[in-house]
């Protein structure tokens, strides 16, 4: 919403200026702008307009009501949800009114009657699909996240530790380090508890915070992972000093290999 | 078509009186206050995608701008931001989204329908008329579309998924086999080949794919890069659909090839 008219009256006129845009669009506005105090006062003088005005009033109260009722959280959907029931009563109430009404047609009532029926359960139709699409789409990204976050794991924990495993390997010459001294010698200082954001020089161009030396001895290294905010399979699992429920994995290096378990 | 009509009280419209002034300064204060304080109440919701010109219409449907606030919320969890509640904004827009095509737009249709009014607001029952009708006649085609889009875009995810854990295979693969060339021949390794290597079971067929490993010959380079093995993928959800990969010396996945849905 650029201008101010882009922002008061996109609500008022939204359904008329689809194919309006640019200058046309802003004096269809103002020109709106003029027009509606005029019409809303001809019609509340109009025969029967204090009822219509009663109507309008109890039914914004009732879906206004019924639209905060769920209170404030992230999402919208506990919101619209109360107030699309609230206004589903409304609305079968109106058109009970509207049936009532003796000065209508057969022809009429059944033309009404058929758009409603459509409308309804259109706009059911539209709101429980586009309800289901955006939930399935915030969790599906929530799922992509876990499978870069293992991926990029895996890529550098294997790495890291299996040139140590080949460094370990293929020493040189009569006195061989112990496979912690070799960890130590290439991602120095090498203390337990350390993240590889300590590591110096760290020859990574930017060494995560969440990957940490666990233990380390002459037999085995074993370094934990855990990421921040992708979510692993457990929701209620503790990670190691980070957020409950996100991924984790652990690596630990022997002189056989590199065994490589995903916990969370 | 002949109907009834209800007669209009001769005095009750008759403008310049006092009611009628006092209705229309009501009704411009609120217009004016929705053209200067709109920005700050209201909010477009295709913003939040940065889609410039996008119009109103999602503001016709009020569960749009829910779904545009839920995507945005896994957009910001993806990002590792936290989340708070709705702005206000959004809360005003969604109710006044509502109140407008749910309440304001149908009970004007529907009551004014068949009286008789003043040319004026014969004006505005038209407006509200072509509202409600534009609702009802595009409401059903908009789900149709949104059905369509969902599963649509279900599928699609689904193969991407399917890619993406086979990718995740491959690259465990390729660490198991430099793990092998790594360890000496007395620990169980390959002593810097890969002959013998077996990938184990669990490697070889998960859910998603089976995979084989072919090791190449020695000498063998793929693009004038040495390569010691090749790496296949056979999607298991996906048939037809597979992933071909060469290992180099230094144990990184090089020349990638996807087939089928993959592709």
């Amino acid at each position: 919403m650029s201008g101010r008219p882009e922002g008061a009256f996109v609500i008022l006129t939204f359904s008329l200026d689809f194919p309006i845009i640019g200058p046309p669009a802003l004096v269809w506005r103002y020109a709106v702008s003029l027009f509606l105090p005029i019409c809303v006062s001809h019609t509340i003088h109009d025969p029967g307009g204090a009822m219509v005005v009663l109507w309008l009033i109890v039914g914004c109260v009732v879906v206004s009501v019924a639209f905060f009722l769920p209170g404030r959280s992230p999402d919208l959907w506990p919101n619209i949800n109360s107030a699309g029931l609230a206004l589903l009563v409304y609305l079968i109430a109106l058109l009970g009114a509207f049936f009532r009404s003796k000065h209508l047609t057969l022809r009429r009532r059944s033309g009404v009657l058929a758009i409603a029926v459509i409308a309804v359960i259109g706009c059911v139709f539209s709101w429980k699909q586009v309800e289901d699409q955006s939930r399935w789409q915030r969790k599906t990204l929530g799922e992509i996240g876990t499978i870069i976050g293992r991926g990029i794991y895996i890529a550098m924990i294997t790495d890291s530790l299996l040139s140590v495993l080949d460094d370990y390997h293929h020493q040189k010459g009569q006195s061989k380090l112990s496979l912690g001294q070799v960890y130590r010698k290439r991602y120095p200082p090498g203390n337990v508890g350390d993240p590889w954001s300590s590591i110096r020089p760290s020859g990574r161009p930017n060494p995560p915070d969440d990957i940490f030396l666990a233990a380390i001895s002459d037999s085995q290294v074993v370094l934990v992972a855990r990421h921040p905010w992708y979510r692993g399979l457990d929701t209620a699992f503790s990670t190691h000093n980070g957020p409950k429920g996100t991924i984790q994995v652990r690596a630990t290096l022997t002189e056989k290999g590199l065994q490589y378990v995903t916990e969370n | 078509m002949s109907q009834k009509t209800e007669p209009i009280a001769a005095d009750s419209t008759k403008e310049l009186s006092n009611e009628y002034l006092v209705s229309l300064v009501v009704a411009s204060a609120f217009v004016l206050l929705l053209v200067f304080l709109g920005p700050v109440l209201l909010v477009n919701p295709l913003a939040v995608f940065h889609i410039e010109g996008a119009g109103p219409v999602p503001l016709l449907y009020p569960w749009i701008i829910a779904g545009t606030q839920t995507i945005g919320n896994g957009l910001t969890e993806f990002s590792g931001s936290s989340l708070g509640p709705v702005s206000n904004a959004m809360l005003t827009t969604c109710l006044l989204s509502i109140l407008f095509s749910g309440i304001l737009a149908p009970t004007l249709t529907l009551l004014l329908m068949g009286r008789q009014r003043s040319a004026v607001s014969r004006g505005l029952y038209l407006v509200c008329l072509i509202i409600t009708v534009t609702l009802a006649i595009t409401v059903l085609p908009s789900g149709y579309i949104a059905y369509k889009v969902r599963l649509s875009l279900r599928a699609a995810q689904a193969e991407q998924t399917n890619r993406d854990f086979i990718i995740n295979n491959l690259n465990t693969i390729a660490w198991k086999i430099r793990e092998y060339r790594i360890v000496p021949k007395a620990l169980g390794g390959g002593e810097g080949g890969i002959d013998g290597y077996v990938l184990p079971r669990s490697l070889a067929e998960t859910e998603d794919a089976t995979y084989t490993v072919r090791p190449a010959a020695p000498g063998t380079s793929l693009r004038s890069v040495p390569v010691i093995a090749t790496i296949h993928a056979y999607s298991k959800r996906y048939p037809g659909s597979e992933v071909d990969v060469a290992l180099r010396a230094d144990g990184q996945l090089w020349s990638w090839s996807y087939t089928g849905v993959f592709q």
